[in-house]
């Protein structure tokens, strides 16, 4: 805004003026320059005043938080400048716990990002759409199964060996959620989401905050009428990576081969399966039911599976009262075949869930405003659950048909007379167990109430408010689960034709009988707090604190209530924006210590220093818009305690039927002495060092994050690993571990509109996070090479391979190896410490972290007109799988594989990827080891508005169209043995949890 | 209104934390018992006790007593079974694949599950003072703990050698815990003199209810046994060690008197007059052997480890189509070992021992331990015996390399009620037998023997087990040697208790012989059927390897010694 005339002037200008904002108020500290002559420039002062002489007649004016403007300078040497707030800069907020701040002026490590992106991702649960969009967030999908397909996220990585204690906290509006419900909410519901990583930020949530915070905020009403969106979508999912077995000619040529190998009778090993003639029949498939080749995979899977969701928001109120109010629906179909079945059930593996929110907020008058939002979420999640009594029990679906339990000549899906194929002591026919095979179904209720009132005390000084909130939850869950031990499969018998029974005792369907479900004890939490706020400016000084008080009551089921007690407190204060420091400080209580451990103090300092509100930055740097330094240093705790709540208790059991005294037996009680007690037990604690920066370059149109951070995790409750076991104790945690964790991440923002019509923007992410056990309780005598302390959470170990054994000469020449009878073509290990014999000793640390120690996500899109289009590139790096189980052959753990095509022979010795088969090389070792990085396009969104004109005329505001993708490709170098790079590592789960899915969805979205 | 509530609310939250902090952050009894509890009530402390019978059964397997799928049976791991659960111990140890066995499963667990026991014994030790029951009940109940205390001592040293001997010692949190061994002869004494003094007080017999609990000639079976072990070869002679662990592991030198002492033991039980072999030669020959298997309680049993009613053996012993699962497999060593039914081995001249039809005729024990092919057994359906197929390729149960089929073409059937299948037919009550009377006599025959050679009363403890065996004629040849008589001994313990205990895994390490026994190929019998005719080739299933001697004694665990210096762990680990 500006006032000019209309005549220009060649010679210099005494310019004089004044700057303000819209409300006309003086604005100090302006950056005023001419333009052909950047060095020429002063700045307003605190009357918003300035005066510059300038030999052109144009001049830039610049100020944080303010849209830049050039002015050109007509007749009027002394103008009045009216500045624009630069909604985008100023007032930007991050959520923090229990407010939020401006970002220019917060202190902390946070990252965040809108509903509005996290709707882009077509994933059912939150956990995988956050994948690669917040640096510090590392993230592990190792199953697609609908329901229960979350990732494990850690916040910058992981800094506890014990399991559970890695689970970041879950904030929804400033009320704890167990971590289970996070995947339970619905992203159309969700404002924002911040992960809160440093002390700083989390010391207010003290005992509880270590492993980070994640806070999310949901949607709120609008001033005005209502507005009313539908969005409906439909998808495809498809499995990642399919699981390829060989056909039965080629398996079976090997599996001879191996045993042969192993000095066993082919004929003996593989009766009926590998003489000529019947070598002959599986290459012709001339008779599929005496020699079959089944690719089970096709016969038990979709090609894909449906996914369907449904959402209706209506958003609006008046001046005082304001409502946003949403359903949602999500259907997600798995990817079973559906098969012909007599009876009338679901086994194929299902997620249903609806989610219903109403957030209302009104203000009864100026100084108190209520809140009441009300949430609820119904979820059912199915899933077979079949029998097979020869393996040991009902196997998960995937193992079944992906691993050496099954392979495709052991018996034909159906026999020439339509009965189900089988094998006496072999897995039972998958596509039968899909007929027969009983589900195992678990609905799970859950609801929310979240009650506030905030009274502002104005009366007692300015800026001070009070809040109290009432938040309880209720989580009920029951479960149904049906099953049928077995059903009629007939095994051919080659020499007869005769098809035999392979249960004798068994020639009907059994029925389907109930094996076990029942209701969970509901969960119950109910959460008050009081919060006491101030926020004021003094001329340049303004102050800001809160303090809280926290009480939660945990109930579930019959296990013992838990009991929380906290109190928390903020002071901050900055002067101009430009010096900022902060407090925090959490002082929290909780039942699972003993009194004189219960409570503690975790404080925490951070400070900032907004170099570029300096006048001699503004002065002389012109690239850079805003720099901001900022470190943080404190404590802060994790009471995360796994199985016994108290562990100061020792617990004596009392079982039924302990033991059967009597001429006639009678069952007796038996009185078990439990885990030992440990009185000093306490929290597990984390010194976290933060340092950071951010910056705005060429003006505003690139943001920088970085930070570095260096934690200390000690007192991590570990097992006493140096206490022998002939002290015939059960022994509790103690407080004694210790591990470092230290990394940094950066992410890089790139916004920029080029005209009304096309805007683009780039963004980067990176996170490293590499973690070290300091102490642990790990005996004296341990070799180096064994010791885990130094070493990396979860490091794994194994031999150190040194390719295969060439010849007999060779093996004659190598250290000698205990306990197997070695041929060439097995794999030689190296002798790591020196005493010329391989055996366990040998072992050493191999490979990289299963959570990778890098992740990254990029990101790029653009809108022009009525389009928009954006993808997101995600990948993770150091990281490793062993692949020792996945690629056996002629067991139960693998099944034959393109990899065993180039296994080692004499002929192919020097070009041989695989050892011999038959040999004894499957301990673990650096040859089974591959690095699971991988890079993946995780997400595309390609959308379309409805020109204006035409939704007008269809009385609609606003109308979208939109395709978009979930991992849509996905390289990696694990292509030879099939598994998702996110997989489990190094156990059978590889194969046996459901594969992660990509997902092809097409969604409109009306408002109006 | 609301707003008043939840703001009154809010503000207590801060305003009442002094008055509530103590109670809010308390624990919430919810009815959990604890040391003090247990001890201040006589049932749960006599049931406390009933915490260490209950685990026994670890003993008797080589890993995970009798839960889950772990009962590896100590036979599997000797010249007569093959383990058929791929992941067994046994399968590992069969071929000396030991790269990494010092830290196996077979001695973790025993060390673990053992020591285990004895603290529990502790803990009911050092509270049954205070324990609201009368001194008559206390003395017995402490006398019982004692006598299990020493029997899982007797358990460790037999698979360790000497161990740590914690006495009465209750560990706690914040102990030193690290001690070193105790030798062979502490670790001996120790289980003998705590035996003895337990003998005098605990009774003959119980009353019906509390039977299972250990007697007076419970007591004195497991001191045979204990001394029995003492006066074999691998310790009572100077073993080739040097340094501590040589005290470790044996006596530093021969004493014959050891043999003396054994026999006299086992003397004590057998005049205790109270245990006589079950014999009933009447209804079939060997019927008593077959018939004292599957009783929960006759004259021949001395100490057992109860169990509940069921069909335990059935169901892990059984083909598939009996509803078993075949846990074990007899090897073709054992059935050659059985003599005919006129008591010659199938070698000797004139024992009318057909190759091709090897089955007839044999020892009557045979018919009652193995299941071989074509045997009879239960049928579910038709309730009726009907034969077993083994042969190869058989549809049904068969042989072949698969799980849950015999590889080597037998199955086990010892202690399995001929009524029951797995999941069917009658309801066994029996326990896990420790000691019966012929193992008493066997030993008594044995330490005399090598004591004073073969007199006429080791002739008659002997041959006692052979008729009741159901052999005719049972009697020996007359004049054997001492040595001669060595060797019927151990043939008629291998027979008598095949897949019994760790009968014959402890007993060829004892004698020293484990390395000419499980050192080479291993064999069964794969049955072909043409037509109706079946035709036999025996096989080796496996080539199985011994490491001498680093195999005759278990690895202290791994993990053990490297927490404690001071165990020395035994050569060759």
């Amino acid at each position: 805004m500006l006032c000019l005339g209309t005549t220009a002037f060649a010679q210099q200008i005494a310019l004089s003026g004044k700057v303000t904002d819209k409300d006309g108020q003086p604005i100090p500290q302006v950056t005023i320059r001419e333009t052909a002559n950047p060095k020429n420039g002063t700045f307003s002062n605190h009357n918003g005043a300035f005066s510059l002489n300038i030999n052109s007649n144009k001049i830039s004016v610049s100020m944080m938080g303010f849209e830049s403007q050039v002015i050109t300078i007509g007749n009027n040497h002394k103008i009045t400048i009216k500045m624009i707030d630069n909604s985008a800069d100023m007032d930007e907020v991050v959520v923090v716990g229990y407010a939020k701040q401006k970002k220019i002026t917060n202190t902390g490590a946070i990252s965040s990002i809108t509903g509005k992106e996290l709707r882009q991702s077509p994933a059912a649960s939150i956990q995988n759409s956050l994948a690669g969009r917040l640096p510090g967030l590392f993230q592990q999908q190792t199953s697609g199964q609908p329901g229960k397909d979350a990732a494990n996220i850690y916040i910058r990585g992981i800094s506890s060996y014990t399991t559970n204690p890695n689970r970041p906290l879950v904030i929804v509006d400033d009320v704890e959620f167990q971590y289970d419900q996070l995947n339970q909410i619905d992203p159309n519901e969700v404002e924002s989401i911040s992960i809160l990583k440093d002390a700083s930020t989390t010391a207010i949530y003290g005992i509880k905050g270590a492993n980070g915070v994640i806070v999310i905020t949901t949607r709120r009403g609008k001033e005005g009428p209502a507005v009313i969106t539908f969005r409906t979508e439909a998808g495809l999912q498809m499995p990642t990576i399919l699981r390829k077995s060989l056909g039965s000619y080629e398996s079976l040529l090997l599996l001879k081969e191996q045993a042969i190998n192993a000095k066993q009778d082919p004929n003996v090993a593989f009766p009926g399966l590998v003489s000529d003639e019947a070598l002959e029949h599986f290459r012709l498939g001339d008779d599929p039911f005496r020699y079959p080749n089944v690719n089970w995979y096709d016969e038990v899977m979709k090609k894909s599976a449906v996914q369907l969701r449904n959402n209706i928001d209506i958003n609006g109120g008046t001046k005082s009262l304001r409502y946003f109010i949403s359903a949602g629906s999500i259907y997600q179909n798995g990817i079973l075949k559906d098969v012909d079945r007599k009876e009338d059930f679901d086994n194929n593996y299902y997620l249903k869930r609806y989610n219903i929110r109403s957030n209302i907020d009104l203000d009864v008058n100026k100084n108190l405003s209520l809140k009441l939002d009300l949430s609820t979420r119904f979820s059912e999640i199915n899933e077979p659950n079949l029998p097979d009594p020869m393996a040991g029990g009902a196997l998960p679906f995937w193992r079944r048909i992906s691993s050496g339990l099954l392979g495709p000549w052991v018996y034909p899906v159906r026999n020439a007379d339509g009965s189900y194929g089988g094998k006496k002591a072999g897995s039972l026919n998958p596509v039968g167990a899909l007929e027969y095979g009983g589900y195992k179904r678990s609905y799970s209720n859950d609801l929310n109430i979240n009650l506030s009132a905030d009274q502002k005390l104005g009366f007692i000084t300015e800026g001070l408010s009070i809040k109290g909130v009432i938040a309880y939850t209720n989580k009920s869950q029951f479960r149904r689960e049906m099953t049928r031990g077995r059903f009629p499969v007939y095994s051919l018998i080659p020499e007869t034709g005769v098809l035999d029974p392979v249960y004798p005792e068994l020639l009907r369907i059994e029925p389907l009988v109930r094996s076990s479900g029942d209701y969970d004890a509901p969960f119950r939490r109910l959460n008050l707090q009081a919060i006491l706020n101030y926020g004021r400016q003094f001329g340049d000084h303004n102050v800001y604190g809160l303090v809280l008080s926290n009480r939660t009551s945990d109930i579930d089921g019959a296990r013992a209530p838990g009991n929380f007690q906290g109190y928390a407190g903020r002071v901050g204060y900055n002067f101009k924006s430009r010096y900022l420091i902060e407090f925090n400080a959490g002082y929290n209580g909780s039942d699972r210590f003993k009194a004189k451990n219960r409570f503690g103090l975790f404080p925490a300092v951070s400070a900032g220093w907004n170099i570029s509100e300096e006048p001699f930055f503004k002065k002389n740097i012109r690239v850079i818009n805003y720099l901001k330094f900022r470190g943080s240093y404190g404590t802060v705790g994790s009471d995360e305690i796994i199985a016994n709540r108290y562990l100061y208790e020792e617990v004596y059991n009392v079982a039924s039927n302990g033991y059967y005294f009597g001429e006639t037996p009678t069952g007796q009680p038996r009185v078990t002495p439990g885990t030992l007690g440990n009185d000093d037990v306490r929290w597990e604690k984390e010194h976290k060092m933060n340092i950071g920066l951010d910056m705005k370059l060429f003006d505003s149109k690139l943001e920088v994050t970085a930070d570095y951070f260096d934690n200390l995790r000690y007192d991590i409750l570990s097992a006493r690993e140096t206490v022998p076991l002939y002290s015939g104790l059960d022994l509790p945690p103690v407080n004694k571990g210790r591990v470092s964790n230290k990394g940094f991440e950066l992410e890089l923002n790139h916004r920029n509109q080029i005209n009304d019509h096309f805007q683009y923007f780039i963004r980067a992410n990176a996170s490293f996070a590499r973690n070290k056990i300091l102490f642990r309780d790990e005996p004296d005598g341990v070799a180096a090479n064994l010791k885990k302390t130094g070493r990396p959470v979860g490091q794994l170990f194994g031999y150190i391979s040194e390719g295969f054994y060439y010849d007999e000469a060779d093996i004659a020449n190598s250290p000698k190896v205990l306990g197997k009878t070695l041929l060439p073509g097995d794999l030689k290990y190296k002798d790591v410490n020196g005493d010329g014999v391989i055996d366990g000793n040998d072992v050493a640390p191999i490979g990289n972290p299963e959570i990778p120690e890098i992740t990254y996500g990029f990101s790029a899109g653009f809108s022009y007109r009525d389009f928009d289009f954006s993808f997101l590139l995600q990948g993770a790096g150091r990281s490793s799988v062993s692949s020792n189980t996945l690629l056996q052959i002629g067991n139960v753990n693998g099944i034959p594989s393109a990899i065993h095509l180039k296994r080692w022979t004499p002929e192919t010795r020097d070009v041989a990827e695989y050892p011999r088969l038959g040999g004894v090389s499957f301990d673990a070792s650096t040859f089974w080891l591959r690095p699971a990085d991988y890079i993946r396009l995780k997400n595309v969104e390609l959308g379309y508005h409805l020109p204006k004109s035409l939704s007008k005329r269809l009385r609609l505001m606003d109308v979208r169209f939109y395709a978009n993708g979930l991992n849509l490709f996905t390289l990696n170098k694990l292509k030879i043995y099939d598994v998702d790079p996110e997989v489990k590592r190094g156990t059978t789960q590889a194969y046996e949890n459901y594969p992660q899915m990509k997902i092809v969805n097409f969604g409109v979205q009306v408002t109006f | 209104m609301m707003v008043t509530v939840g703001l009154g609310l809010a503000i207590w939250t801060t305003g009442c934390k002094k008055a509530s902090d103590k109670s809010f952050l308390d624990p919430t009894d919810i009815g959990q018992m604890n040391e003090k509890t247990v001890f201040a009530d006589s049932a749960l402390s006599i049931q406390f006790l009933n915490s260490v019978y209950g685990d026994l059964n670890k003993t008797y397997f080589m890993q995970n007593g009798t839960t889950g799928a772990g009962i590896w049976a100590f036979s599997d791991a000797t010249d007569d079974g093959e383990a058929r659960w791929s992941s067994g111990f046994s399968q590992g140890y069969n071929m000396a694949n030991v790269a990494k066995a010092s830290d196996n499963d077979f001695s973790r667990a025993t060390w673990r599950d053992t020591y285990l026991l004895i603290r529990r014994v502790n803990v009911f030790l050092d509270n049954l003072p205070r324990a609201p029951l009368s001194e008559v009940k206390k003395t017995r109940l402490k006398a019982e703990s004692r006598f299990l205390r020493a029997f899982a001592y007797y358990h460790l040293l037999r698979t360790f050698g000497g161990v740590p001997l914690l006495g009465d010692k209750k560990y706690g949190l914040l102990d030193d815990f690290l001690v070193p061994r105790n030798t062979f002869t502490q670790t001996m004494d120790y289980i003998e003199s705590e035996l003895n003094a337990v003998v005098p007080i605990l009774p003959l017999q119980h009353l019906p209810e509390d039977f299972g609990r250990p007697t007076r000639g419970a007591v004195l079976a497991i001191k045979a046994k204990l001394l029995l072990m003492a006066a074999s070869p691998l310790y009572n002679e100077s073993n080739p060690n040097s340094g501590p662990i040589k005290s470790i592991l044996g006596y530093d030198s021969y004493d014959a008197n050891r043999w003396k002492k054994a026999a006299d033991a086992a003397k004590a039980v057998m005049d205790m007059g109270l245990y006589s072999l079950v014999e009933d030669n009447t209804t079939a020959p060997g019927y008593g052997y077959y018939d004292m298997g599957i009783q929960r309680m006759n004259s021949e049993y001395i100490f057992q480890i109860m169990m509940p009613p069921g069909r335990f053996y059935e169901t892990y012993m059984l083909p598939a189509s009996r509803g078993g699962q075949n846990y074990g497999n007899p090897t073709q060593q054992l059935v050659d070992d059985y003599p005919m039914k006129n008591g010659k081995l199938i070698s000797e001249s004139g024992s009318g021992y057909v190759e091709t039809n090897p089955y007839a005729n044999r020892d009557p024990r045979f018919y009652y331990t193995v299941l071989y092919n074509q045997a009879l057994w239960l049928d579910r359906t038709s309730l009726t015996k009907k034969p077993v197929d083994l042969y190869a390729l058989a549809p049904g149960d068969g042989m072949s390399t698969a799980p849950y089929n015999t590889v080597t073409g037998y199955l086990w059937r010892r202690f399995c009620n001929e009524n029951a299948g797995g999941n069917y037919g009658v309801t066994s009550q029996i326990g896990l037998v420790v000691s019966r009377y012929a193992d008493i006599l066997l030993g008594y025959a044995e330490a005399t023997n090598e004591f004073q050679g073969a007199g006429p009363e080791v002739y008659q403890a002997v041959e006692a087990v052979r008729k009741r065996a159901g052999l005719v004629p049972y009697a020996l040849s007359t004049g054997l040697s001492k040595e001669q008589m060595r060797e019927v001994i151990r043939h008629e313990r291998r027979i008598e208790f095949a897949n019994e205990e760790g009968h014959r895994f402890f007993d060829i390490l004892r004698w020293k012989i484990a390395e000419n026994l499980i050192n080479g190929p291993m064999g069964g019998m794969r049955w072909t059927k043409t037509g109706s005719a079946f035709t036999g080739a025996r096989i080796t299933f496996e080539t199985r390897k011994f490491n001498s001697p680093q195999m005759y004694y278990q690895p202290i665990p791994l993990q053990e010694v490297n927490k404690n210096s001071q165990l020395l762990q035994n050569p060759g680990w």
